[in-house]
């Protein structure tokens, strides 16, 4: 009887619901309660939880909607609070193993194509430079910490340069533009760790070698890149692409840029297209010039973005310092004329003031300029009408220099000064004036009378 | 057996319907599978069994014991779906068999512990849905849910007399299936080729 007993349960005990089929009928029960719940006096009428006693064995009663609440709760905060949390996190903070080991692995896995990746390397590369530069002002860049971050960077920067060295197999020009745009990241990163590097000595606070480690490895990166190995069309299809994306980007920022901000991008995109129509209008004659200057705006382009999605160039850098606003030949004349009469008001304190200087040799050095700062003044007014840009260069030279002077003794003010007669015209006047006179033999000092 | 009406201020109900869900899920399939041989209608059933059940508890019933309260609704279910099926009843069985289960004084305990040892248990199991369902039933419930005489009397609702008569005669018709079954096996293979 035993035997059969036992060998027909044990027989029987064979047949079970599988983990799957239990899982669903307990979803459809507790389905069911959830529809049909107690009537509220017995519900109300519920002990305090107690044990449920079994002939086998105890269970603790957990009921079914705090379960599935703390599930849910746990199954949120998993999946969602703590890898945004962990994007905040900070060397030596707890979560940031997550942000690093996990939330960057799983976007990095995402990223489809040689370039993406590249971009994507780079970024972390940023992300690494942005922790540093947080954690120095914070005073908790230890000698440490910094070489973890040095190390990490380097990491970084050997995995863009391994997807390059992929790429170049089957891209070599999208190679040679992704190599670029990490160097140009690269060369950004240490600009802002320089700007923000008080160059204090206190430990913890200085970022001047990871600075140092970033322009080397910028400089290493360009001297790899051949952009000769760049076809023109392709170079124009991928900036096309990337001013797209900054007029995208700029759209984007607006609600938090200030309106000067705006501006000054706006500015830069401008200056951007017509720098590459200018390439372009020259490539079939001349296309290792239009590829020189497509170069040149591809590197503008890159830092601009840079600009705009990275709040730490925003803060440590000013546009102008990265992306040089390219003037029209309008606002070169403009300039021209401002620069001019800034020179005449300069030149004006130098004559009236250099008979009451008593330094022999600081007088014969000022007398041995003035002919220079006059013939750059002369240059300035001839190639105006058709050389904007050799004349502001001049105008340029010859400001600097008498500012230069004037830093060499004690000289009037302009107040005390008869006034050029140059800085008081009205621009559209000037202009007018000095192109007439740029096409004849008319000097500087002519003019001023 | 039936739950009590509560008349006290009821334990907690959800707590222990589904304390009894994840103890008896797996006994109540179990024995809804070689009742009926069918896996998903099993599943039906034995889901049916515990919203009967609840819709109970609902109706401000408090159910003591959940094993032989489950046991009755599912047993209850499965001569549903018997009937549905429109197979024999369980009476008109009783009656083509033409037995009076109440006159077999010598059906004790022991007499069926002795027929029980000439069966071979694995081999019961395979044969066991070929019974019809009257000892499939009381076999199911001795010998792989474990019921006592009395708490299987209380679910069909037949003295324990009966019950006892039953699974007698449950055994020794598996007997004679097996022995039928071996014998023809033997026969097979004694045969020329």
């Amino acid at each position: 009887m035993k035997r059969f007993s036992e060998k027909l349960k044990k027989q029987a005990d064979t047949i079970r619901l599988t983990m799957g089929e239990k899982a669903d009928l307990q979803a459809r029960v507790v389905s069911f309660m959830e529809y049909h719940p107690l009537p509220v006096e017995r519900a109300t009428k519920k002990s305090t939880p107690r044990s449920v006693s079994t002939e086998t064995f105890s269970l603790i009663r957990i009921p079914s909607q705090y379960f599935k609440l703390t599930a849910a709760a746990f199954a949120f905060l998993f999946v969602v609070g703590v890898p945004t949390l962990a994007e905040r996190a900070i060397p030596g903070d707890i979560l940031y193993p997550i942000k690093v080991q996990v939330n960057e692995e799983i976007r990095g896995s995402l990223k489809s194509g040689g370039y993406e990746k590249v971009v994507w390397e780079t970024q972390r590369l940023e992300r690494r430079v942005s922790e540093a530069r947080q954690l120095a002002q914070a005073g908790l860049l230890t000698p440490e910490v910094e070489a973890q971050v040095l190390e990490a960077v380097k990491v970084h920067q050997g995995a863009a340069e391994d997807e390059i060295a992929t790429l170049r197999t089957t891209d070599a020009e999208g190679a040679t533009l992704a190599q670029l745009t990490l160097a140009t990241a690269l060369d950004i990163q240490s600009a802002v760790l320089t700007a923000n590097d008080t160059a204090s000595t206190t430990t913890g606070m200085s970022t001047v070698a990871l600075a140092k480690v970033l322009l080397d490895g910028s400089r290493e990166v360009t001297g790899k890149g051949d952009v000769e190995t760049v076809s023109v069309e392709r170079l124009q299809a991928q900036l096309e692409i990337e001013t797209t994306r900054s007029y995208e980007l700029l759209k984007n920022i607006s609600p938090v840029a200030t309106e000067q901000e705006q501006k000054d991008i706006q500015r830069r995109l401008s200056d951007l297209d017509t720098k590459m129509k200018k390439a372009m209008a020259h490539s079939s004659e001349k296309p290792d010039e239009a590829k020189v200057e497509l170069r040149a705006a591809w590197a503008d382009v890159q830092r601009l973005i840079s600009f705009m999605t990275d709040i730490d160039v925003r803060a440590s850098l000013a546009i102008e310092s990265l992306v040089p606003v390219v003037l029209t030949d309008d606002e070169r004349m403009v300039a021209v004329i401002k620069l001019y009469a800034a020179t005449e008001a300069n030149l004006g304190r130098i004559t009236t003031g250099l008979p009451e200087l008593t330094d022999a040799g600081v007088v014969e050095k000022i007398t041995l300029t003035l002919p220079r700062i006059e013939e750059l003044l002369l240059t300035a007014t001839t190639t105006l009408g058709t050389d904007v840009i050799s004349a502001h260069n001049a105008v340029t030279e010859a400001r600097d220099l008498t500012e230069s002077l004037l830093g060499m003794g004690l000289f009037p003010s302009v107040s005390d000064i008869d006034v050029p007669p140059m800085a008081t015209t009205t621009e559209p006047e000037f202009i007018e004036e000095i192109i007439a006179t740029s096409t004849g033999t008319t000097t500087s000092r002519e003019i001023k009378r | 057996m039936k739950g009590q009406q509560s008349t006290t201020a009821g334990g907690n109900h959800e707590g222990r319907f589904l304390a009894a869900f994840t103890e008896y899920n797996d006994a109540l399939f179990r024995h809804a599978t070689l009742r009926i041989s069918d896996r998903e209608k099993a599943i039906d059933l034995v889901h049916d069994t515990f919203t009967k059940v609840w819709t109970y508890i609902r109706g401000g019933h408090d159910v003591e014991n959940f094993r032989p309260f489950l046991y009755k609704v599912l047993n209850n279910l499965i001569i549903d779906e018997y009937r549905k099926q429109k197979e024999a009843s369980l009476d008109a069985l009783l009656e083509r068999d033409g037995v009076d289960e109440g006159s077999f004084p010598e059906l004790s305990e022991s007499s069926v512990e002795a027929l029980a040892a000439t069966i071979d248990g694995k081999q019961a199991m395979n044969l066991i849905a070929t019974l019809p369902d009257v000892y499939r039933e009381v076999l199911i419930l001795r010998f792989v849910d474990g019921l006592g005489p009395r708490e299987m009397s209380t679910l069909i609702e037949e003295s324990e007399n009966v019950i006892s008569v039953r699974i007698h005669r449950g055994l020794k018709l598996l007997r004679d299936i097996i022995e039928t079954e071996t014998a023809n096996r033997e026969v097979n293979r004694l045969k020329p080729k």
